[in-house]
């Protein structure tokens, strides 16, 4: 049986902004994912790296880890007693227990469901329309909150890229951005495959997966800035438009969702697959554009820091809540501190990731 | 028509960033992108400081060649397209900031090294608009807020 506020939720004292909307909120839905936890004798958690600190997933419930962590299974770490990062997962529909009133209203939200006046320097907190999820950070308690209503609404797309919003809210304000891009390299040094959806992202980065080249992403990726530019695998999933599957027929066995592919893209878990050619990042040695040409070969050319930029900044700053003008001023400095490159993909697919290896051979770079 | 004497940046809903003198802007309002460069570019760093839309004019006629009546009337459209696709606001008050880094300053410039006026353009740019997916007023379906257009939710990827 669902409860509605059946828990009793005791708030902590006024101490800071604790005691404002946004830490009230937020207090409140902790100590409900707590009371969750202690009625089901503890929680389920596992520990990520993610651009290079540790993560903490807990699980109000198996049935949730199963939904959200195998897209992270290739970044798995040792549990640690003090994680850079702790987020708790609960859903209304395993736990029984409803999502408490929100005290904002309609006319709080942002265009991308961030609640306005509940975004403050310490506290991000986003409610994404849709399939219902609320995505609460903390930045002061380094402590973040997943809850949705169940995870049977949960999209295919969000179990391809999980805690996207929430990393984007942790970090912020610190010199790492979520990019929408693919990445290949090796330990030494690899590209960014920048794009919008449908731009030939999926085509680059698995035709690489018979080469040398490992694979750090096809969709978002982690972009540190400092001390030099590099990219953090975040998501071991890629994602095959329909009309493109043909390319891959290596692939298809491994698609995750066959059944549903009128509606949604192939999706495959590479690091489940294909573990062995998974990279956790390396440095950012340019930035490759990909054209599909239709022509057999592929030819790199060069381009400006603009091009790089446009190709990155409005499909990843619209997919962003908040921080759109300091998301965009560190792909701004990104753009000027790595080339940029075309890369017209040609159909002869064997030929890109020789491509990609010969401007990575280039001492020019 | 709405009065624009002292153009300023939309940045309740647009984010903007320059490099090599192409202007990048996105509208969050929207999802709409677009870029500036050469005329358009200058007029965009003039309202990026705040300087009068008097004094837009001023800079641009200084800085180029071509008819000052034609070149300020341009300017005008020019701001009054921008406010249309809601990357810029009525500024409340006129700082008159002063251009940084312009010919302007000083007039100095030789009337020879002057390009030619160019008409501004603002390169517009739709292809991610399906991405306010959140949005309320865009994407909520017969049975409103906070009811989801599903098809919209479908390719959010």
């Amino acid at each position: 049986m669902i409860e509605s506020d059946a828990l009793q939720i005791n708030l902590p004292g006024p101490s800071g902004e604790e005691d404002q909307p946004p830490g009230a909120f937020f207090e409140k839905i902790h100590h409900i994912f707590q009371k969750i936890a202690d009625r089901a004798g503890g929680t389920t958690d596992r520990f990520y790296t993610i651009g290079g600190r540790i993560v903490c997933l807990r699980f109000a419930g198996a049935a949730l880890a199963a939904c959200f962590t195998p897209a992270l299974d290739h970044l798995t770490t040792d549990p640690v007693s003090a994680p850079d990062l702790t987020v708790c997962f609960w859903d209304s529909d395993s736990t029984g227990q409803l999502l408490p009133s929100t005290p904002w209203s309609a006319d709080d939200y942002g265009p991308q469901g961030e609640i306005h006046l509940y975004n403050t320097s310490r506290f991000y907190m986003v409610y994404q329309l849709g399939f219902d999820a609320l995505h609460m950070v903390d930045r002061s308690r380094n402590l973040a909150i997943y809850w949705t209503e169940s995870t049977q609404r949960v999209p295919y797309w969000e179990r391809s890229f999980p805690l996207r919003i929430i990393l984007h809210g942790w970090l912020r304000h610190q010199p790492f951005q979520l990019i929408h891009a693919g990445a290949v390299g090796r330990p030494e040094g690899g590209v960014l495959i920048a794009g919008k959806s449908g731009s030939g992202k999926s085509t680059t980065t698995l035709s690489c997966l018979d080469s040398a080249l490992l694979w750090a992403g096809d969709d978002y990726v982690l972009v540190q800035l400092d001390p030099e530019p590099y990219v953090y695998s975040l998501y071991g999933t890629a994602k095959l438009e329909n009309d493109n599957m043909y390319r891959f027929p290596d692939l298809h066995p491994a698609i995750s969702n066959p059944h549903r592919l009128e509606k949604e893209k192939a999706l495959i878990y590479l690091n489940r697959h294909y573990p062995a050619k998974m990279i956790r990042g390396f440095p950012i040695r340019a930035i490759l554009l990909p054209r599909i040409s239709g022509n057999r070969d592929t030819r790199i050319f060069k381009a400006g820091p603009m091009a790089g930029l446009a190709a990155m900044a409005p499909t990843t700053i619209l997919h962003l809540p908040a921080g759109g003008q300091a998301a965009l001023q560190k792909m701004s400095r990104l753009a000027k501190e790595v080339p940029t490159y075309i890369l017209e993909a040609g159909t002869d697919l064997a030929q890109i990731p020789a491509a990609i290896a010969g401007l990575l051979a280039q001492g020019a770079l | 028509m709405i009065s624009m004497e002292h153009p300023r940046v939309n940045y309740a809903k647009v984010v903007c960033e320059t490099i090599d003198g192409e202007v990048i802007l996105v509208n969050m309002g929207n999802g709409c992108y677009y870029s500036l460069v050469d005329v358009a570019a200058a007029i965009w760093a003039c309202i990026e400081q705040e300087v009068p839309l008097e004094m837009i004019a001023t800079t641009l006629v200084d800085k180029y060649t071509g008819n000052t009546a034609a070149i300020t009337e341009t300017v005008q459209g020019f701001i009054a397209e921008l406010y249309a696709e809601g990357l810029i606001i009525q500024g409340k008050n006129g700082v008159a900031a002063k251009p940084t880094g312009r010919p302007a300053d000083g007039a100095t410039m030789a009337l020879a090294e002057k390009p030619l006026f160019a008409v501004p353009e603002l390169h517009k740019y739709t292809d991610m608009q399906d991405l306010l997916w959140l949005d309320p007023i865009h994407e909520v379906d017969e049975a409103g807020w906070p009811n989801i257009n599903k098809a919209a939710l479908e390719n959010n990827d």
